[in-house]
């Protein structure tokens, strides 16, 4: 299978001296037509690289090392305009909390639009006939009417919804769902969780899902990549992942994980002792990285 | 490199207004000429770098009087008025904000309202109508400044009381028994001088231009030089010569300027008093 | 729903009006001296100064005089001037087009000023470009809308003559309009030679009113921006591939417009104020400058009128800011 987007040992630090790690030698390869999971804590890198994917770094970070492959070609630096795609045609992306993500005085109709005149340079009215289709398959009823509204006028599942559409409006190669259900309603996940996996497949797009929940990562990814200290600690597919972990650290988060199909499990919270020794880890690479880089 | 930016604005402020205050203050002695003393077989010489002569530095009028004088003597009434106007604005201003804060209730209702009212309609348009009404002369200046500019120190000594009042010290003052006369003018009063002092400072800029708005409208007293009336003669003449005009301008805007640049640097530091 | 809310506001607008009707006319009465003294010819007698009273209504109490006045204001009359012996009304609606004429002119420039300075410092952040724009702000910001008349007349008038420094249009040109709003006029006529002459006799007035304002909005426009650019539809914006500039320009601007509108709306009506001495200073032919005599001759009636004409305008102007605070803003308008 081809792969879609190939991350090889991919360096990246705040360039001040010492640097901030914030990858360290992290490794992900995207197939086509997969979901991929990127599950980890806070502070793992996750949202990391999917900013690197995007082009959007923080100021003074750069790469140290390591490639970055996007269909074949290699992107060097962090540079958005360096980008070998159209960014909101190709690689989209769908945000984390959809009450904020929406622009406040932009009708629908416009917000969903604007990529399609843009990138598909459809006229107006013909943008606004796609744009009915498109929410329609994200199961949004009365879609003209939704068209005219206002983003306050909508729930926080529609708003995702229309998000969902406007990420997959241009048939891209690659949609990039950064915890796309952590600000929803448990009943609405579900249901959203459902929806994402929907279109991805009916539109034939790879995914990059990121999230810290391994019961939603469990439901909807093919493979699933576990992130800790800016390193992918183990890749596996999902089903192998959760029957036979490999990583000591993802053996700890899922029986830190309460599972409905074993109610008798205890559940463990990953002990100080494995922190510390992970902590430790991280040190020593930090240490080997500041020695080549840092003269 | 902001630093040194900071100091040379703040030294360039205090120098204009050290020489503005020695030129007010010293005005008979500094000034080369009697600032209404005619001679009309030189008037409209220009200045000296403009090839008129060493005698009259900044030329002559179209009586032939000598310009830096009147200048000069202008900055004795512009400072004269601002000073008094600024103060007499205070007093008032701090009295009724120290108690609209200080008791709240009705009072406070009230004099919050005639503030609201007052600072909702264009001050130039009030003042000049306000000089209308009592006539022309330096007196009516500084009325005008007194009672355009009250709020501006009522709103903020107002809302400085009441966090004043709600702070420890104000409380151990009641408790000890003190009267809220006693307490307002020996405990709430110094606390808010500092930022009293910032408000004065920002205030003179304000006012100097009131003066100049009213003395050139023609509403100040026209027995003596002053900015504003500089500038309306300057004004008739200003095609044959825009010196007339210019100096009393560019007198004024540096003022305004360097009380400006000072009262910004104070303003930035206790910004969230300012801001309420 | 909306044409209600605008009704009511209307209708709010009308006991501040007549507020300010009841301050000017009691201002008015206080004066010492007497109105009449100034227009007396030299050598009239008693009688005659009584007959100039009876005319000017001046003999009856005050209270009375106030209910004359109201009622003629009711009728559209609004006395007649004492020093030009002209209706009030009539001189008014002569000078009110000048005026309205150069308020939005000035408001225009100064919003474009304000705009195009707060879109350019955000999109140059941290650079020169930034530094420079702060200087600018600052100095504009500083010296009033009087200063700066007296100064682009010195400078851009007088010593480098560009502009015309006296009046609203150059009599040589032949120009014969219906109304008095020959700019709007001389546009739908094509006389192009005369809206570059009223542009050039424009230039000046307007830009020492736009400076300050433009100032005092771009300082709010460049905060209420920078927060909207932290913003999470920002992001999506920048991800669906925009620009800087056009992340600025199509979807922070719009929003950054709204607290905008509601922190320095008061600042638009202020520029109405500020008409009275730009206009006196470049004698363009005005309501403010109609307003300056007034006061000089203390010719009460048309005083009053054109304080309360100033007071209508400066309430419509807070009428429009709410209006397009509420078009802007979506979540006001289905309201």
């Amino acid at each position: 299978m081809k792969n879609i987007l190939e991350i090889r040992d991919l360096i990246v630090g705040i360039d001040s001296i010492p640097p901030t790690w914030i990858l360290r030698e992290a490794n992900l390869s995207i197939g086509e037509g997969q979901i991929v999971g990127l599950v980890g804590e806070s502070g793992a890198g996750k949202t990391m690289v999917s900013r690197v994917i995007l082009g959007f770094t923080p100021e003074g970070s750069r790469v140290f090392g390591g490639e970055i492959h996007f269909c074949g070609s290699k992107i060097s630096d962090l540079n958005r305009d360096s980008r070998p795609f159209l960014l909101g045609k190709e690689v989209t992306y769908i945000p984390q909390n959809p009450m904020t993500a929406l622009n406040p005085v932009q009708r629908i109709n416009d917000q969903m639009t604007d990529v399609l005149i843009r990138y598909l340079q459809l006229k107006p009215r013909d943008a606004t006939k796609r744009a009915v289709s498109l929410l329609s398959e994200v199961q949004i009823h009365d879609p003209e009417k939704v068209l005219k509204l206002y983003p306050h006028q909508l729930s926080g599942g529609m708003r995702q919804r229309v998000l969902i559409a406007i990420a997959f409006a241009c048939n891209p190669s690659l949609v990039i769902a950064d915890e796309p259900t952590t600000a929803l309603d448990v009943t609405v996940q579900k249901e959203i969780l459902g929806l994402i996996k929907r279109m991805q497949s009916s539109h034939g797009t790879s995914m990059l899902f990121i999230s810290h929940d391994l019961g939603v990562v469990s439901k909807i990814c093919d493979v699933v990549n576990v992130m800790y200290g800016g390193q992918v600690l183990e890749t596996q597919e999902a089903d192998a992942l959760f029957s036979a972990p490999s990583h000591v650290y993802t053996k700890a988060l899922l029986s830190a994980t309460p599972r409905y199909d074993r109610p008798g499990d205890l559940l463990e919270p990953v002990s100080d002792r494995l922190v510390t020794e992970m902590g430790k880890t991280i040190l020593s690479w930090d240490k080997r990285a500041e020695a080549c880089f840092y003269k | 490199m902001p630093t040194t930016s900071v100091f040379k604005i703040s030294s360039f402020s205090i120098f204009v207004i050290v020489l503005l205050g020695f030129a007010a203050l010293f005005a008979p002695i500094i000034a080369p000429y009697d600032p209404m003393a005619q001679d009309l077989k030189n008037s409209f010489l220009p200045p000296f770098w403009l090839g008129g002569t060493s005698e009259h530095l900044l030329g002559t009028d179209s009586l032939g009087r000598d310009l830096l004088s009147r200048i000069i003597f202008g900055a004795r009434a512009a400072v004269y008025v601002s000073v008094i106007g600024s103060f007499f604005a205070a007093l008032i201003g701090v009295i009724l904000g120290l108690l609209s804060g200080y008791f709240g209730g009705a009072l406070d209702a009230l004099i919050s309202r005639l503030v609201d009212a007052w600072m909702s309609f264009p001050s130039v348009l009030l003042c000049i109508v306000l000089a209308a009404v009592i006539g022309p002369g330096l007196e009516t200046v500084i009325v005008a400044i007194i009672i355009i500019d009250w709020t501006r120190f009522c709103r903020v000594v107002r809302s400085e009381t009441i966090v004043q009042k709600s702070s420890d010290y104000v409380s151990a003052a009641i408790i000890g028994g003190l009267s809220p006369l006693k307490i307002l003018i020996k405990e709430v009063f110094p606390n808010i001088a500092p930022l009293l002092v910032t408000l004065l400072t920002l205030e003179m800029g304000i006012a100097i231009v009131v003066e100049a708005i009213l003395s050139f409208v023609g509403l100040s007293s026209s027995h003596i030089p002053t900015w504003g009336g500089l500038i309306q003669e300057g004004r008739l003449y200003v095609n044959q010569a825009w010196w007339l005009m210019g100096a009393p301008v560019f007198c004024i805007v540096v003022v305004v300027l360097a009380f400006n640049l000072i009262g910004d640097s104070v303003r930035k530091r206790i910004d969230p008093v300012l801001r309420a | 729903m909306f044409g209600r809310y605008l009704m009511l506001r209307l209708l709010l607008a009308i006991p501040t009006i007549f507020c300010v009707a009841v301050i000017v006319f009691v201002l008015m009465r206080i004066v010492p001296g007497d109105p009449i003294s100034m227009m007396i010819p030299p050598g009239a007698s008693p009688d005659d100064i009584e007959n100039l009273r009876e005319i000017y209504g001046l003999n009856k109490p005050v209270l009375d005089q106030f209910l004359i006045w109201l009622n003629g204001i009711a009728e559209g009359d609004l006395g007649r001037s004492i020093s030009l012996k002209l209706g009030v009304g009539q001189l008014i609606l002569n000078r009110l087009p000048a005026t309205l004429e150069l308020v939005i002119l000035s408001m225009g420039m100064a919003i474009f000023l304000a705009v195009t300075a707060s879109v350019a410092a955000i999109r140059y952040k941290d650079t020169l470009v930034e530094r420079v724009l702060d200087t600018f702000t600052g100095v504009a910001q500083a010296i009033p809308d009087f200063l700066w008349s007296l100064l682009l007349l010195l400078f851009f008038g007088v010593i480098l003559p560009l502009f015309p420094i006296t009046g609203r249009l150059d009599p040589s040109l032949s120009f014969d309009p219906i109304t008095n709003f020959y700019f709007f006029e001389a546009i739908f006529t094509f006389r192009l030679d005369v809206v570059w002459d009223l542009l050039a006799h424009l230039a000046l007035p307007s830009f020492a009113l736009a400076f300050p304002l433009a100032a005092s909005l771009s300082r709010v426009l460049r905060g209420s921006l920078s927060e909207a650019m932290s913003q999470d539809y920002i992001t999506l914006a920048q991800v669906k591939g925009y620009s800087r500039l056009e992340v600025i320009t199509k979807f922070a601007l719009r929003n950054a417009l709204i607290p905008t509108i509601t922190l320095s709306g008061v600042q638009f009506a202020f520029l109405i104020g500020g008409t009275v001495l730009v206009e006196y200073i470049f004698s363009y032919p005005g309501l403010g400058n109609l307003a300056i005599s007034a006061v000089v001759q203390r010719d009460l009636p048309l005083i009053q009128g054109l304080i309360l004409t100033f007071a209508v305008m400066f309430v419509i102007t807070n009428l429009l800011i709410d209006l397009s605070y509420a078009l802007i803003n979506p979540r006001l308008r289905g309201r």
